[in-house]
Parts: structure tokens; C-alpha cells; sequence
């Protein structure tokens, strides 16, 4: 039984769903305001081992923990629609990728899992 | 709050601080230039306790190995012991310095050991200030192509109120013995194959860099087109013009275009500014490799605008001339 980051094609496809990902939130006018000023190549490094580790793959994520890496940015107003555009667009990025629908609802209830702590609650 | 030591000091680092600033603080003597994690100057090796992993990235894998790590970029969560600041450093002599405008003087050196390098990386020159115990350090990149030049050659550009900068356009002469460290950086020719489209931007001395990998581009004879920006304040600036134009004309693949930020000159020149002719001209840019070097403000727009129109990130390769008051406010 394979897992989902070896479904979804492995490094090199997670290597090219960040890319994509991260195109698209950078040109979401909805939440882009947030990542002004953020390093591109730091984010998109530290984007790539949470997918991976969310997909199942390597654990090499060794960031902050989620509530603290989004603390600033609550009280910058981050809210609940803002998290919604983030895995409306992470959703999109895998249909995107051919990433079967079933595969994309398991990304999905991942990043779910750590909604609370992205907005501090 | 960690402590580090160094010979017989003991130094606390606060949290938030990194041990950079801790030892500046007590008034070590300490090498730095960035302050960012770009340039390496100071970079050392704990001999006792894990420097965290955020301040080894950009290290060579064997380094990461013998716990070298940055000091700007380590806020430190354990004790460590620390030593080994003076990493990578070798002598070298001055061979020929060129005026190539009003701004820039091109310095070409003669290091006292065989050095292997790539076009683009950069070296760090040191010089002392005269009367007090400390030494500035900074970047510079090479635009000599190793399989060619003798000499390592840099470009440094005039900064008002600059130091070392000033120092090396009054101060340096034939013969002069220097002290440097040895070249590192990560912006080099890495195609992914010889038909691939590139785009170098450089602003200023930016083109330092770029000049340097687009002739190690031609001598690897690379097939794909090869598009070079150049941005200056006036038209005198663009100081590789007449070395581009006749590098256009014997190379089909490649295009020349200027760029003059004051408007007053925009002849045959465009008068859009770096980023927006990109924007303009290359909306696209699936599947091309990028490089772009010079200014940290524009570098750090043109990546996000090239990245946007299709580029992979992997596929963009940069370097922000970063000096260390920028450096402060880079996450
Ligand atoms: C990877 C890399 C490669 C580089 N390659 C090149 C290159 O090829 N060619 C090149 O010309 N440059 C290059 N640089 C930039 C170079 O390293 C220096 O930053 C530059 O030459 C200025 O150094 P300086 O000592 O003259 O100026 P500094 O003395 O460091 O001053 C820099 C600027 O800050 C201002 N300033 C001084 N003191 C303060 C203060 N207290 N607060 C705020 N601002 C202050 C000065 O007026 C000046 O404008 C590179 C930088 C990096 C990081
Ligand atoms: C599924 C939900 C999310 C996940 C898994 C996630 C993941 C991450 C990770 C791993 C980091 C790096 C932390 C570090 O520094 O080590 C980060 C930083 C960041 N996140 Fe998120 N994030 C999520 C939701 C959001 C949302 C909804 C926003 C805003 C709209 C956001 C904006 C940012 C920004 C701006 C940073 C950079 C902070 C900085 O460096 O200043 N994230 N995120
Ligand atoms: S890398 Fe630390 S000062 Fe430049």
C-alpha cells in the first residue's frame, strides 16, 4: 500500500506543486498581502518539507511549529477565510497536478488538521 | 538564553540575538559582512554543541558535517564552543586595475594560491582600518572565467559614504598585496541543457556576475538564446557596452539590451525600467533559466515578477548585493 506522497509522484512533484502553489497564493489579491516582504526561496523551502511531510513522505520539517510561525500574522488579521483561500488554492494546484480527487480531499483534511494552530486559536 | 565560548570568554546570547551580534556586542573581533547568511565571512565550527540548522543552510555538505555553521545566522539553543573565524582566507596581490567608468573600477587579482572557482561566485576582500583593531570584509563577484583569466576579476561600483568601496577606488595600487576569501556562491551557469532560453539581468555591478557567466555560457557553447539586461543611472554606466555589442555581433544567439534609468538618454536605449521590460518583453517564462544579480530592492522584485510568469525556482539564480544594513532586516 503505497502512501499519498508516493502516489502523488514523490519529490519531484512535490518539488512542483510548491512552485505552482505558491504562484498562486503570490497572486491571490485575497491573501498575498501577508506574504510581502517573505523571502521567495526560504518560503518555498520550508513549503516543500511540510508538503512532503504532509504527504507522508521524509520528515525533514524542522520550522517553527505552526502557531508560532502564523502568530504575527493573526495579529496582522489573519482569519478563517484566509485559511480557506490557502487550501482552496493547495486543492486547486493538485487538481492541477492530475492528484486524484480522493487523494486531494486527504491533503485537504490534512491541512484541516492544523487550521487551529495556523490561527492561533 | 545560551552561552558560547570562544578561547577563555564566555559570552551569553539573549534570545533573538544571534551570535554574531552577541560577540559584536562584547567586542570580539569577529569577521562579518551581510549579516544575512549570504556572504560566509563568518562563518566558524562549533567544536562543542549542534548549531541549529537554519544557520548552516547554503554550507557545503561537508562543512555541515564538522558543525560549521553562520554566526549571523545562529540564535543558538544549546551552549556552544566556538572557533576557526579565519576559514577559506588567502593572499593576493594586485595585478591591474582598470577605470571602466566614473562608478566602477575593475581590479584584477593574482592570488598566492591556485584557486578553483565558477564565474558569478563572489570573493570576500578584507581591509583593515588604520588605527583601530578591525577589519571590514566585503563581497564582490567575479566576472573572470577561470579556464581564461589569470587574474580573479572584480568590479567594484562607488558607494557615497561607502568604505570599502571608497578604499579600494583611492586607495588601491599596483602590487599591493591583499588579503581575501576564497570564492563560494551559488549564482553560476548550471543549464539544464544546452537549448535552454536564459535571461541575465544585472543593475550596476550586477553585471560583474552576469558578464562572467554569460562567456562561461559561449565557451560551453551554449545553443539556447541568451538574452542580457543591463540597467544604469546614465548611459557612461553601461560600462561593458562596447565588450557586449561586439560579443552580439559574433554570437547570433545572444542579445544586448540597455537599459538607462534616466530618462534624458533613451536614444536607442529603453526607458522602462529593468523589471518592466521583463515584464514587458518576456511575460512568459516557462522552462527558461534566470539570473539576476546587483541591486538586493530590484533582485528581489525581478525574482518574485520572473517566478510569477512561469519560471521554476529552481530554475532562478540570484545575487543581491546586500550590504550590512540591508542585511539587518532580511528574514
Ligand atoms: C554576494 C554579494 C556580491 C557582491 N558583489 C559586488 C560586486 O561585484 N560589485 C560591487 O560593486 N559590489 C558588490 N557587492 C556589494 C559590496 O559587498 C558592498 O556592500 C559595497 O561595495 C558597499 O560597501 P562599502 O564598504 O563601500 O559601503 P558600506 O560602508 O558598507 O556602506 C554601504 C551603504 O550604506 C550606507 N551606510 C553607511 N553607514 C550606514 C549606517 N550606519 N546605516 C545605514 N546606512 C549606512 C553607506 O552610505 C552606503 O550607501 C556584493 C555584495 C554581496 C552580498
Ligand atoms: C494549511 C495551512 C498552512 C500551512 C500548512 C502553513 C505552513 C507554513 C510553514 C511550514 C511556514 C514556515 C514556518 C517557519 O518559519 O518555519 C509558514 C510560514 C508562513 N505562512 Fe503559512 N501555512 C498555512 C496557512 C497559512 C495562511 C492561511 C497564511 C496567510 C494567508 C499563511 C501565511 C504564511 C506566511 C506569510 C509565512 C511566513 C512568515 C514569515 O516568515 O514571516 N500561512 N506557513
Ligand atoms: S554570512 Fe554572516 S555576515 Fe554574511
Amino acid at each position: 500500500m503505497t502512501n499519498l506522497f508516493e502516489r502523488i509522484g514523490g519529490e519531484p512533484a512535490v518539488d512542483a506543486a510548491v512552485d505552482i502553489f505558491y504562484r498562486k497564493v503570490l497572486s491571490d489579491n485575497r491573501i498575498n498581502d501577508f506574504f510581502d516582504g517573505v523571502d521567495m526561496d526560504n518560503q518555498i523551502a520550508k513549503q516543500k518539507a511540510f508538503l512532503t511531510m504532509a504527504f507522508g513522505g521524509p520528515n525533514n520539517y524542522t520550522g517553527k511549529d505552526m502557531r508560532e510561525a502564523h502568530k504575527h500574522l493573526v495579529a496582522r488579521g489573519l482569519v478563517e477565510r484566509h485559511f480557506n483561500a490557502v487550501v482552496e488554492n493547495l486543492a486547486d494546484t493538485l487538481s492541477e497536478l492530475g492528484v486524484e480527487s480522493s487523494d486531494i480531499g486527504e491533503v485537504a483534511k490534512i491541512a484541516d488538521s492544523v487550521r487551529e494552530d495556523v490561527l492561533n486559536r | 538564553m545560551a552561552t558560547i565560548s570562544i578561547g577563555n570568554n564566555r559570552i551569553a546570547v539573549n534570545t533573538g540575538q544571534s551570535v554574531l551580534d552577541a560577540l559584536l556586542s562584547v567586542g570580539t573581533k569577529v569577521p562579518y559582512s551581510c549579516r544575512a547568511g549570504v556572504c560566509q565571512s563568518c562563518i566558524t565550527q562549533a567544536i562543542d554543541g549542534e548549531p541549529p540548522d537554519i544557520a548552516q543552510a547554503g554550507l557545503k555538505e561537508t562543512l555541515k558535517q564538522q558543525n560549521f555553521f553562520l554566526a549571523c545566522r545562529c540564535y543558538p539553543d544549546q551552549d556552544l564552543v566556538i572557533e576557526n573565524f579565519e576559514l577559506d582566507r588567502c593572499g593576493a596581490r594586485v595585478e591591474k586595475l582598470i577605470q571602466r567608468s566614473a562608478n566602477v573600477l575593475e581590479v584584477h587579482l593574482v592570488p598566492d594560491i591556485q584557486l578553483n572557482y565558477q564565474a558569478g561566485q563572489f570573493i570576500t576582500l578584507w581591509c583593515d582600518r588604520p588605527g583601530e583593531d578591525v577589519e571590514e570584509g566585503r563581497c564582490y563577484s567575479l566576472s573572470s572565467l577561470p579556464t581564461e583569466d589569470e587574474s580573479l576579476i572584480i568590479q567594484i561600483a562607488k558607494v557615497e559614504g561607502g568604505y570599502v568601496s571608497t578604499w579600494a577606488h583611492e586607495q588601491l595600487s599596483r602590487g599591493q598585496q591583499l588579503v581575501i576569501t576564497k570564492p563560494t556562491g551559488n549564482c553560476f551557469f548550471a543549464p539544464e541543457h544546452v537549448r535552454q532560453s536564459i535571461l541575465l539581468a544585472a543593475t550596476g555591478t550586477g553585471l560583474a556576475p552576469i558578464y562572467g557567466i554569460l562567456r562561461d555560457a559561449l565557451e560551453r557553447k551554449h545553443l539556447g538564446e541568451i538574452n542580457l539586461l543591463h540597467s544604469a543611472k546614465c548611459r557612461e554606466e553601461l560600462y561593458l557596452h562596447k565588450a557586449l555589442r561586439n560579443l552580439e555581433a559574433a554570437y547570433p544567439q545572444l542579445r544586448y539590451h540597455e537599459i538607462v534609468s534616466d530618462s534624458y538618454h533613451n536614444d536607442s536605449c529603453s526607458n522602462m525600467d529593468i523589471e518592466e521590460k521583463i515584464a514587458h518583453e518576456w511575460p512568459r517564462l516557462n522552462n527558461w533559466q534566470v539570473y539576476l544579480c546587483g541591486n538586493p530592492r530590484l533582485v528581489q522584485k525581478m525574482r518574485k515578477q520572473v517566478f510569477l510568469a512561469g519560471a521554476s525556482s529552481q530554475q532562478i539564480f540570484s545575487d543581491a548585493f546586500l550590504n550590512r544594513h540591508d542585511g539587518l532586516g532580511i528574514k
